[in-house]
């Protein structure tokens, strides 16, 4: 079960993490932020997500902590693991619209007369993400019958990889762009919604502790810096 | 059609020739078509002879979309099909994709089948009603409330149909609907077909397979090379000569007339034993106690409906997957799943996953980095892909990039070669050719199974039947003789 909040909360907390993860350098403040981030899924209900985002925070965290700003061998430089825990804040924010509505998705940017350039795209993104993993996952079959999946050189698996996933990725998301199309998405008129969108109390409460929250990530960021 | 001539024209062309983007000629060329309201007509011919760019003329998506160039004129319920935007054709002409996966957006049927109305603005109180019905017309009433992702192919395909009702157009264009379902499938979407014709809807079916179209189309117009050559009645379709048939290259109208070829066998090695295997997802049985034998130079057809475990026995037969219990012996010894890919190759369906080199040729010395330049041509004209080494695989015709998939199981060579669907959405002449050459590795002494729910394939091509009746009983039988038994098991839900 959990809380269930609008898509615009949603989206606020994706557009303040974007700018938190663009701006904070304290290692602490990363980690107390991924925290708060398991907290966030944790009210809304995706229980077995927040363990596995725990565990996967947990080693990188470790994995940091004892680099020691040096990487752990050349597999995985500094920046990589720097990196990594970026993205994870990324895609922890972004989890709760993944496999959302795509008509309350629509609705919800006609009503804030959110551009097509913008709105499309990101309903394409959300329809996309479980495709990739199954797309990723056939990849990896077909490297393991054919033997080309090394350690031994580790550019060419990753050549190997995601290549394939980008043509099969174009060519699903031109599909995917050509029905939507022939379904009305871009229709400029009025799109209805099968669920009420109701901007609710809990919804301003997130929005205000969201902001609240970015407020003093950012005060605390400057502070540490100094 | 003496019945529908006086009736309304809903779709046009005149003189119409359309060009993509960066291509060398033109896909469809000199188009003159009148489809009248209420009709029920089949766009048929080989792979890329310009059926589907005729599906996409008519949604508006070849010209909005694709951004080709048209010359001559359609049009749509009496006004030029350039003039509407394209989601203003939506509301007017239906459109159901050859691939179920790419054309759904929700993770619940409700939601997925209220996408087209909610982007019309169709009013909350009338949404519901409108799902219900559209989900009633396809028989989803227990798809409500489900996720679609683990769906077979079928329910999806029946769930871009109902989609598509919702919004209620008067035209429906079907691309290759059938392509990827199985023979009981392909009943219940002639049953949906059947049902829009009774109810007044005009149908346009772009396809490969017609023995489920001749008793609802009206009229079957055969392409080739980008131009309308023949049109026949249903009856006349039927009433063609098997030979004339072959040589345009069309799929069997009657399924009673299948011809079967079993491959004769001299020697009988046995090369696969399969002893009570079981396997389990998530704690779920996918099969129990699973037992067969192949020997060498078998062509065994897989059979069963989606989602019976016919994928995942391929997955543990050439180790990409663990079983639960039970043993997987090649040549007569028990060989550990990880050591499997040493004597089985498995060709997926999905042909973009299995390609990893910068060009065809390249593609081939993946797997062998001191082959000889003679003999990757030798192989390469073997499958007719010669003149296109230096291409990138991405580059090329779904036909093509299946014929290089095999061309590397070539290669690679292990006893036993599995193939799912080799045949999906294939013309009579390159579903020939597999066959053929199938039958020729065969001949060599190789193992094949062949996972299908294409009856003329496995008629044509295979010696032995795998049915999985269901997850703890696996039927085996010989086909010779034995084509009633294929068929009903085929069509079986």
């Amino acid at each position: 079960m959990g809380i269930k909040f609008d898509f615009r909360t949603k989206l606020l907390v994706i557009v303040l993490m974007m700018s938190l993860v663009a701006v904070l350098t304290s290692d602490i403040l990363i980690y107390t932020l991924l925290g708060l981030l398991c907290i966030y899924l944790l009210i809304q209900g995706f229980y077995r997500q927040t363990v596995k985002y725990f565990v996967v925070c947990c080693v990188f965290i470790v994995l940091r902590l004892y680099s020691d700003g040096n990487g752990v061998t050349f597999l995985m430089p500094e920046m990589f693991l720097f990196m990594i825990l970026r993205i994870l804040m990324m895609v922890m924010a972004a989890q709760p619209v993944l496999g959302m509505p795509p008509g309350e998705v629509v609705a919800v940017f006609k009503k804030i007369h959110a551009p097509n350039g913008i709105a499309l795209p990101v309903t394409f993104t959300l329809r996309f993400f479980p495709t990739i993993r199954s797309e990723f996952s056939d990849v990896f079959a077909s490297l393991r019958l054919r033997k080309l999946l090394s350690w031994r050189h580790p550019l060419d698996a990753m050549e190997y990889i995601v290549t394939p996933v980008i043509f099969r990725s174009s060519r699903i998301a031109e599909e995917l762009a050509a029905s939507a199309e022939s379904r009305g998405i871009s229709n400029p008129g009025v799109h209805s919604c099968r669920r009420k969108l109701l901007f609710r109390k809990r919804d301003w409460i997130m929005c205000v502790a969201a902001i609240a929250v970015t407020v003093m990530y950012f005060v605390l960021e400057r502070t540490v810096a100094v | 059609m003496s019945g529908y001539e006086k009736r309304q024209t809903v779709v046009s062309f005149e003189n119409v020739s359309f060009q993509y983007p960066g291509a060398k000629g033109s896909s469809v060329k000199d188009i003159n078509l009148d489809i009248k309201s209420g009709e029920f007509v089949v766009l048929t011919g080989g792979s890329g002879c310009g059926k589907t760019t005729i599906t996409r003329i008519i949604n508006g998506l070849a010209e909005k979309f694709y951004e080709g160039t048209l010359t001559g004129k359609t049009s749509l319920l009496g006004c030029p099909i350039s003039d509407y935007p394209v989601y203003e054709i939506g509301k007017l002409v239906g459109s159901i994709f050859q691939d179920p996966r790419s054309q759904f957006f929700a993770s619940i049927t409700e939601d997925e089948v209220a996408f087209g109305c909610e982007n019309y603005g169709v009013p909350f109180e009338e949404l519901e009603t409108r799902v219900a019905e559209a989900v009633r017309g396809i028989n989803g009433e227990m798809l409500l409330g489900k996720e679609i992702y683990p769906m077979s192919s079928g329910e999806k395909q029946k769930i871009a149909v109902a989609s598509v009702s919702a919004v209620n157009p008067k035209i429906y264009v079907f691309d290759e609907p059938s392509a990827n379902l199985d023979m009981f499938s392909v009943e219940a979407l002639k049953g949906l077909m059947g049902k829009l014709k009774e109810e007044g809807h005009t149908v346009l079916v772009a396809e490969h397979r017609l023995y489920y179209l001749t008793d609802l189309a009206d009229r079957f117009l055969y392409m080739e090379n980008g131009r309308l050559e023949k049109e026949w009645s249903s009856e006349e379709l039927l009433q063609l000569p098997e030979q004339e048939r072959k040589t345009i290259g069309i799929r069997i109208a009657d399924l009673h007339k299948i011809e079967t070829a079993i491959p004769e066998k001299a020697e009988q090695s046995e090369i696969l034993s399969v002893c009570a295997l079981s396997f389990a997802y998530r704690r779920k049985p996918v099969f129990e106690n699973l037992s067969f034998k192949a020997y060498s130079g078998d062509l065994i057809a897989v059979i069963g409906h989606n989602g019976v475990g016919k994928t995942t026995l391929a997955n543990i037969l050439c180790g990409i997957k663990k079983e639960k219990s039970g043993k997987v012996l090649y040549c007569g010894r028990e060989v550990s799943w990880k050591r499997r890919r040493n004597f089985a190759y498995f060709v997926t369906q999905n042909t973009d996953s299995q390609l990893f080199g910068d060009s065809v040729a390249e593609e081939l010395k993946l797997n062998r980095k001191n082959a000889e330049d003679g003999q990757i041509e030798e192989l390469l004209r073997l499958y007719g892909l010669y003149e296109w080494c230096d291409f990138h695989p991405a580059t090329l015709s779904g036909g093509q990039k299946q014929r290089l998939t095999l061309a590397v199981s070539d290669w690679i060579d292990t006893p036993v070669l599995i193939l799912d669907e080799p045949t999906s959405g294939l013309d009579f002449q390159n579903m020939r050719r597999i066959s053929d050459h199938l039958k020729s590795l065969a001949e060599k002494g190789k193992t094949i199974l062949i996972i299908t729910h294409d009856f003329e394939f496995a008629a044509m091509t295979c010696n032995r039947a795998l049915y999985f009746s269901d997850k703890s009983h696996v039927e085996d039988f010989s086909l010779q003789g034995n084509l009633d038994k294929l068929y009903s098991c085929l069509m079986a839900q």
